[in-house]
């Protein structure tokens, strides 16, 4: 075999070809991934506004942040302390400060809300006074109420009294204790 | 014609530096077949060869702004790259494929076209197994040489040497590969 056979077979190697599906795919995956020009992140003026801010950048090496291999992590990193950020924001505004909420309107509704509260709170403290009076009457009926309302068992205390009354010397004052016990039972 | 090309590309390159991806979507349907043919003769498994021509464009989108026009076409920087990762990988990858490893179905073209005569599939299969054991420098200057067909001066550019050592180093490897194939027949 001659050298010029054997370039002409080596030519005969150019029909290796990668595959339709993958170039495709690979093509469409390299496209989509985003594109940061490095001129501008090496770019002085851009630098030297980053040194203003409260943190500094530059001590932490922006050419590493954004190398290659630290991009996708910086920007996933900057997304997730934004999104974290914005929950944060809303979560702690007072509803007031929401755009497109009508203050007075809501004030307003507010002031009723509280008048309502307050009407039930008095009707509350009434009722407690209420049963604070029935449950000091309840007990004084209770404490001066004879033990019994049956005339024919105050009969029947009424002797025993008389007879524990009858073997003492003053007699006479268990005498009268027993006259206002037969008017009671009466 | 080449002149109108060089200007085509110059623009395509333009708009890619400036970020549109479009630009470089019609860089990599020039260049990727290239590429991937490059690397696939020098790791000879397909998976492995479209693993890194993948990265290969990658690596170019994302450092396009780095690419120094020096009279150069594109392709010499995209065999560069491609170069290296191919030395990576022999880095980490350590074992050597044998030339019996390499099934049947590497040797087939895409499908869009290819071989279409068994002759010229045996030609193909002998040619490469001749080339496969030709020393990894060898290798590299016929493939750059004779199947990509890069000038001398593109060669020096993407591997590093002079001008005058690519002559010689095509010479040797050439000389080498017919005493391979004288042998084999």
């Amino acid at each position: 075999m001659n050298k010029k056979q054997i370039i002409n077979n080596l030519k005969l190697l150019k029909e290796i070809n990668p595959e339709n599906d993958f170039s495709r795919k690979s093509r469409l995956a390299i496209l989509q991934t985003p594109f940061v020009s490095k001129k501008v992140l090496q770019d002085e003026s851009i630098l030297s506004a980053l040194e203003m801010a409260p943190i500094k950048l530059k001590n932490y090496s922006l050419k590493s942040i954004f190398s290659n291999g630290g991009r996708a992590i910086s920007v996933a990193m900057a997304t997730a302390i934004i999104l974290v950020g914005i929950y944060f924001a809303t979560s702690q505004l007072s509803p007031l400060f929401l755009p497109g909420l009508n203050q007075s309107k809501v004030v307003a509704e507010a002031d009723m809300i509280n008048n309502t509260i307050n009407i039930q709170l008095s009707h509350i403290s009434k009722f407690e006074q209420t049963a604070k009076a029935s449950t000091t009457a309840l007990k004084e009926v209770a404490a001066t109420a004879p033990n019994h309302i049956n005339s024919s068992v105050i009969k029947a205390e009424q002797s025993e009294i008389n007879s524990a009354f009858n073997t003492d010397p003053q007699s006479q004052n268990n005498q009268d204790i027993s006259n206002i016990l037969k008017t009671i039972s009466q | 014609m080449a002149d109108e090309r060089n200007d085509n590309e110059k623009q395509l390159l333009e708009s890619a530096i400036r970020g549109e991806a479009s630009a470089f979507g019609l860089l990599y349907d020039k260049y990727q077949p290239n590429i991937f043919r490059f690397i696939f003769l020098k790791v000879s498994r397909r998976e492995e060869a479209e693993d890194l021509t993948h990265q290969v464009f990658l690596n170019a989108w994302q450092n396009i702004e780095a690419f120094e026009d020096q009279g150069l076409p594109l392709s010499s920087w995209l065999y560069k790259i491609a170069r290296n990762k191919v030395i990576d990988y022999y880095r980490t990858k350590k074992s050597i494929t044998s030339i019996e490893n390499v099934s049947e179905d590497y040797f087939e073209t895409s499908r869009d076209g290819g071989m279409e005569t068994i002759g010229n599939k045996i030609e193909v299969e002998e040619i490469y197994r001749a080339l496969k054991k030709l020393s990894p420098e060898y290798q590299e200057i016929i493939i750059m040489r004779f199947v990509e067909e890069l000038s001398p001066r593109e060669i020096a550019k993407i591997t590093g040497k002079k001008n005058g050592a690519i002559r010689v180093l095509q010479f040797r490897a050439l000389r080498r590969l017919k005493k391979i194939l004288e042998k084999n027949e």
